[in-house]
């Protein structure tokens, strides 16, 4: 698994090319996680990106103003700047991201897509996975 | 002893201490209570030992407001009464159920929890029930367990009954008493009264062959249901105008039940085959239970909740579809070709991705019916004074005026219905264990417009010290009738989410301490 994201990650940093092509055709090339920007390493955390960009689209949907990358990645783990974040350890990434979600349920912060309520660290993480395979557009 | 009072002379009186009108739960539990004693119980039932269409028909009424099912469905009229055909479920109030909600007009008992523990417990012999404990943890039986959830929500369970057919199994007990008479196919018309109605000074009685009777006793036992006995006072009009113990307009009003919506939410849980064998009906030491969610009690009261319980069904393929299609409809341009099937693998597999980084295991994300449940959801509603049991203009084989039924939803009780399905999204969620789906009128229909009622009817003769408040007063007598009582749930003055049968037997019990006192 941890060799497959690796892949998934490379491939992305080769130049977007997973949403046009298909993203396990391109898993071979290699390129380490803490060298990609933010928004590929939280796409990286995901083992099914494809899935997770169909409900992004979604969310995008319902809430139009998140549909521009930086916004997001600011909503998506406030207060740590985008470079910040890029420079943090995987597990410390994985940590973050973790803490927000389950924060999320706990606290409430919950958006409702057609009343699949989602927390909105985790759509907003499938926003990401779904702007970074749309090209960064929404 | 049974006796069939068609069988009795014409106009012939029938003598006891005490008379019980209706032999179901309530009525056999205070029977009981007397077995073999000194004190002359007669026990008086309108059916026979079978059902019979012509009796059962007795209970036919009007249904106005909300659909309802009518007591020709929810109620069996003969000798068990409805025992004859319950589920089983039971489960004690909560505390919270007892005690008064500043924001919650009418709400509260007269006593706590507390008081009536000890019948509780005398309750679960009665209704052939496990240990006296409804605790999930208490059920844990090795790795069948509740959920590790937090938040709003916890596990709780209700017991399974056999169920006890309260005729089947206390019967015999009954016809071989030296001092407990069961009469069948006996009829209350009215309870008779003189001016100023302090008292009941006897029952006019009929059987549907054209039979009358009478009977006497020092005190008698309402104990004829929900809507049945506001019915009976209702009828007993001739020198109470407005009926007996109706002064304060009270009697029939704050009828109640448990709204229930089969199908409110899907929970697509993360993994292929979640472990949630407790919320099954399964067996523990040799107890049948069954896990269901409640609110934590602080917050409810601190939200201003109904208290709720959800429990979970294995999903439908419809209902996978439905709540599919809500997602894909709103993911309008994404649909080119894509099933209901592929949008759920597609959700499935993205919170299944969210998950396993919370730390939860996972089988392939598939998207399979085996991950699939949907809630069944029932709750409190605060009592109301406009629904209400009424007489109906028309009347039955007896001449006797019948019910008009008029239930009512409180204003909340879409917000109370949306906020408990969030918190258990909430607590399932934060667990890392499942995403839930709550059905709006948007895809699968307004699901508030289909809620039925679960044939427990409550609260038509409430309970309060207070005559301007309730029909009854602590000790279940009728206000301003010294010899009057009443039994069942018509007394709740509030009710929580648990069915109501254990708590009636447990209040049969404690009126039947009652009633001995006032003999004595």
């Amino acid at each position: 698994m941890i060799r497959a994201r690796r892949r998934l990650l490379a491939t992305l940093a080769a130049g977007l090319l997973w949403p046009a092509l298909g993203g396990r055709r391109l898993w071979s090339l290699a390129t380490p996680a803490s060298a990609l920007p933010i928004h590929l390493r939280l796409v990286g955390l995901l083992r099914r990106p494809d899935s997770a960009a169909f409900i992004g689209r979604a969310y995008l949907e319902a809430e139009p103003a998140e549909a521009e990358l930086g916004r997001i990645l600011a909503l998506l783990l406030p207060g740590r700047s985008a470079a910040a974040l890029a420079a943090l350890p995987a597990a410390e990434l994985r940590r973050l991201v973790t803490a927000r979600h389950r924060g999320d349920f706990s606290e409430g912060r919950t958006v409702s897509l057609g009343g699949w309520i989602l927390s909105r660290t985790e759509a907003r993480l499938y926003a990401v996975a779904a702007l970074t395979a749309d090209g960064l557009s929404a | 002893m049974i006796v069939d009072a068609r069988a009795l002379p014409q106009d012939s009186t029938i003598a006891a201490d005490i008379a019980i009108i209706g032999a179901g739960a309530a009525g056999i539990t205070i029977a009981r209570s007397f077995l073999d004693g000194a004190v002359k119980v007669a026990l008086i039932e309108s059916g026979g030992l079978d059902f019979d269409a012509a009796t059962q028909d007795l209970y036919d009424g009007d249904i106005v407001g909300h659909d309802y099912f009518p007591p020709t469905v929810t109620r069996l009229r003969y000798f068990g009464g409805s025992t004859n055909h319950w589920d089983g479920l039971c489960r004690p109030l909560d505390p919270s159920d007892f005690a008064r909600r500043p924001d919650v007009p009418d709400s509260g008992w007269p006593f706590d929890a507390a008081h009536l523990d000890p019948y509780y417990r005398r309750a679960q012999s009665i209704c052939q029930l496990g240990p006296y404990d409804y605790e999930a943890a208490f059920w844990r039986d090795g790795d069948v367990g509740p959920l590790p959830i937090s938040g709003g929500v916890r596990s709780a369970v209700f017991q399974n009954s056999p169920p006890t057919r309260f005729a089947s199994v206390y019967g015999d007990e009954l016809r071989g008493a030296s001092n407990i008479t069961v009469y069948l196919n006996a009829n209350l018309l009215e309870l008779d009264t003189v001016a100023p109605c302090r008292e009941v000074t006897g029952l006019a009685l009929a059987c549907l062959d054209g039979k009358r009777l009478r009977a006497k006793a020092m005190l008698y036992v309402l104990a004829c249901g929900g809507i049945e006995n506001p019915r009976l006072l209702l009828n007993s009009d001739r020198v109470a105008t407005r009926g007996l113990g109706n002064d304060n307009d009270l009697v029939g009003r704050y009828f109640m039940d448990h709204p229930k919506i089969w199908k409110g939410s899907e929970v697509l849980f993360a993994t292929e085959r979640p472990d949630l064998e407790f919320y099954d009906y399964h067996t523990v030491r040799g107890t049948r239970i069954q896990g269901v969610f409640v609110p934590v009690t602080e917050v409810m009261l601190k939200e201003g909740l109904a208290n709720f319980a959800i429990c979970l069904d294995h999903a439908s393929l419809a209902d996978v579809s439905a709540s599919a299609a809500a997602l894909r409809t709103l993911k309008r341009n994404f649909g080119h070709g894509e099933t209901a099937g592929d949008v759920l693998r597609h959700l499935a597999r993205a919170i299944g991705d969210v998950d396993s980084l919370v730390g939860a295991v996972y089988d392939k994300a598939t998207g399979s019916l085996r991950r699939f449940f949907s809630t069944r959801y029932w709750c409190d509603c605060p009592p109301q004074r406009d629904s209400r049991i009424t007489l109906s203009d028309r009347r039955d084989a007896l001449g006797q005026r019948r019910v008009r039924i008029d239930w009512r939803l409180p204003a909340d009780f879409a917000r109370n219905f949306q906020r408990a399905h969030a918190l258990l999204a909430e607590a399932l969620g934060s667990a890392g264990l499942a995403r839930l789906h709550v059905n709006t009128a948007e895809d699968v229909g307004d699901p508030i417009a289909s809620v039925e009622n679960s044939h427990h009817h409550m609260g038509t003769t409430r309970m309060h010290v207070d005559p301007r408040h309730g029909v009854v007063d602590a000790d279940c007598r009728v206000h301003g009738i010294a010899n009057l009582f009443i039994a069942g749930s018509s007394v709740f003055p509030t009710y929580g989410q648990a069915n109501p049968t254990l708590t009636i037997v447990a209040l049969a019990l404690r009126l039947a301490d009652h009633l001995r006192e006032a003999l004595a």
